[in-house]
């Protein structure tokens, strides 16, 4: 068993944890980072950019230029299609798993 | 058009730019291009704040390491290239090898280099072509001089003896300055 329970887990769903800020609305890096990192989720904007780069290579995410309304034109990431599909799967999924976990692992109620 | 960045968006932007080096390019690319998106317009005082909210530019760099496995092995690490000892070897037996055994001991060295991995197809067939194109440039000289009448072609000879070492040490040169990698 891995001594980093909570590092497994995070690599398990970020994936779908980005995909599912994006299923709200195109994101920039920071913006996705920020987020991210403050749910404890990644460590740093560097995290994100090979997860990006994964997502849009399986063709779950796309990038566009767009400009924004302090200036400098950025790149926002989007959720095609497939990455939708990917995300609802995911979603009928997690929560029978998490149920079925928490009935297995329960809590501690001993004193 | 005076460029306005702060100094201290430069040299952010310069430190992660070295420290993401060793990383494949579009990702190097992706992640500098959305930190300068980030700081630009920014002065200063608004560049500073973002800058420690984006953290150091090593740990920005080790995060994306750690998520890029399949990276290619870092240069400058300890993890020795496969094949080098071998490489090294080859490279001394060409070199060693046809001084002090001349004829085989340069064979044996151009056989252990075609085998070697620190170079590529066309520098084995160079290695090879190179000692033949020699012999034959000297046996034509030592033709020409005789019947020139001219003496010294003992010279010749000893250029013929010496081109084998000479193809080890520019192979070893070249390895050397690549990490002994093809």
């Amino acid at each position: 068993m891995t001594a980093d329970v909570g590092a497994q887990l995070r690599k398990g769903v970020v994936e779908y944890c980005i995909l599912g800020l994006l299923d709200r609305e195109p994101m920039y890096g920071w913006q996705l980072s920020e987020q991210l990192v403050q749910a404890g989720l990644v460590a740093s904007i560097g995290t994100l950019y090979p997860l990006l780069g994964r997502l849009r290579t399986q063709g779950l995410v796309t990038a566009f230029n767009q400009p924004s309304a302090t200036g400098p034109v950025r790149k926002y990431y989007r959720l095609t299609p497939l990455g939708r599909d990917q995300l609802n799967a995911f979603r009928l999924q997690w929560g029978p798993f998490t149920a079925s976990v928490h009935r297995l692992i329960g809590e501690d109620t001993r004193d | 058009m005076t460029d306005t960045t702060p100094e201290i968006t430069t040299v952010y932007l310069a430190q992660l730019d070295t420290e993401l080096d060793q990383l494949p390019e579009d990702l190097h690319r992706d992640i500098v291009n959305g930190i300068r998106e980030e700081l630009e317009g920014l002065d200063g005082e608004a560049a500073a704040a973002r800058i420690q909210q984006l953290g150091d530019p090593a740990f920005i760099a080790a995060g994306a390491r750690a998520e890029t496995p399949n990276q290619a092995p870092l240069v400058g690490t300890d993890a020795p290239t496969p094949g080098r000892a071998f490489s090294i070897t080859a490279a001394v037996i060409l070199i060693a090898g046809s001084l002090l055994i001349p004829g085989l001991g340069a064979v044996a060295g151009l056989v252990f280099v075609s085998q070697a991995k620190a170079w590529s197809r066309r520098e084995k067939t160079t290695a090879w072509l190179t000692p033949v194109g020699v012999a034959l440039l000297a046996m034509a000289t030592v033709a020409l001089m005789s019947a020139a009448g001219v003496g010294g072609a003992h010279l010749v000879v000893l250029v013929g003896y010496l081109v084998f070492p000479a193809v080890g040490v520019t192979l070893a040169v070249r390895a050397q300055g690549r990490g002994w990698r093809a």
